[in-house]
């Protein structure tokens, strides 16, 4: 099950490309804003170009935010699979910080269904 | 020309293969059109198989659908065979999602519906959105239950997927397995032989 960690200093960041036959199922979040340098907003997003369709025959890039997570300053926070256990991801997994910031690091683990 | 394998009940001794497999025999009703000559009302048995898996993808929005063409018309997904001597068995499964496939051949002739005039499927009217739907319950992707047979030239079969209200898009993944079979012709097949023959219909013998 792949698991990646990263800084928010840039924003976005992708943790996982879409992939075509499965939906990415996020299992654990990370969010260690141990060294932010000050209350942080994360949001986990959902990007992808959805199919045409019979009533949108030019689809355009889609961005959706899954999840909003606000953590203090020098706080943590996780969110296990349980509360996960319903968020799926259709197309690319990414996440954003309201203010780019290296001290915020965010983790996430991922299946596919 | 389309089959759907219920759920079993019960499994008793051995069982045999959900897919056809090499001497096993194929016969085409005669209800099958003289533009396809090559199957019509003809007895075969299957020479050599080879199973070609696949996924179709989309993701698409709510409360709206996509007709996915299986034929290789311009717009299709490429799925019927080019050589007359070729049945393409596929069995179709569905991952999970908020979404429904309704089938019709040829276009606009929808092949499950009821016989009270305008019980047909329509996803555009609450009342018969569910009507005549294959669900991913029913043929889920780990368990292939919908079987499609296709010969060169079938009318095309449309998959009209549709996803549901209730949530902003669904991605619906078909995983199709191919089962290709080269046919090779018995024209006086055994009363034995005839017996062991899956019979493949045309799509009309299962509108009435």
């Amino acid at each position: 099950m792949p698991s990646l960690a990263q800084t928010m200093a840039v924003t976005p960041r992708v943790f996982a490309a879409e992939k075509q036959n499965a939906k990415i199922v996020p299992t654990q979040i990370i969010v260690d804003n141990e060294a932010g340098a000050a209350q942080r907003v994360i949001t986990i997003q959902d990007v992808f170009t959805p199919a045409a369709s019979n009533g949108v025959p030019a689809p355009v890039l889609t961005t959706i935010n899954r999840l909003i997570i606000t953590v203090d300053n020098a706080g943590w926070a996780t969110i296990a699979a349980e509360a996960l256990k319903k968020l799926e991801i259709l197309g690319q997994l990414q996440v954003t910080i309201n203010v780019a910031d290296a001290g915020t690091i965010v983790t996430i683990s991922w299946g596919f269904e | 020309m389309i089959e759907f394998l219920p759920t079993p009940e019960a499994t008793v001794g051995a069982t045999l293969p959900k897919l056809l497999q090499k001497g096993f025999f194929v016969k085409f009703t005669n209800e099958w059109p003289d533009t396809l000559p090559y199957v019509k009302g003809k007895f075969f048995r299957i020479a050599r198989v080879n199973e070609v898996n696949h996924d179709l993808s989309y993701i698409l929005p709510s409360n709206d659908y996509r007709d996915v063409d299986f034929s290789n018309q311009a717009g299709g997904v490429n799925l019927y065979p080019e050589n007359t001597k070729t049945l393409y068995e596929v069995a179709l499964g569905f991952k999970k999602g908020n979404y429904q496939v309704q089938f019709y051949i040829p276009a606009g002739e929808f092949v499950n519906r009821l016989e009270q005039a305008g019980m047909v499927p329509d996803v555009t009217v609450v009342a018969r959105k569910y009507l005549g739907a294959f669900k991913p319950a029913d043929s889920p992707y780990e368990d292939r239950r919908i079987l499609l047979y296709f010969v060169k030239d079938l009318e095309p079969l449309i998959a009209r997927t549709f996803v549901d209200t209730g949530c902003d898009f669904e991605k619906c993944v078909f995983g199709v397995t191919i089962n290709k079979c080269y046919l090779e012709e018995l024209k006086t097949p055994t009363s034995e032989q005839l017996a062991r023959a899956r019979t493949i219909l045309y799509y009309t013998e299962m509108r009435w």
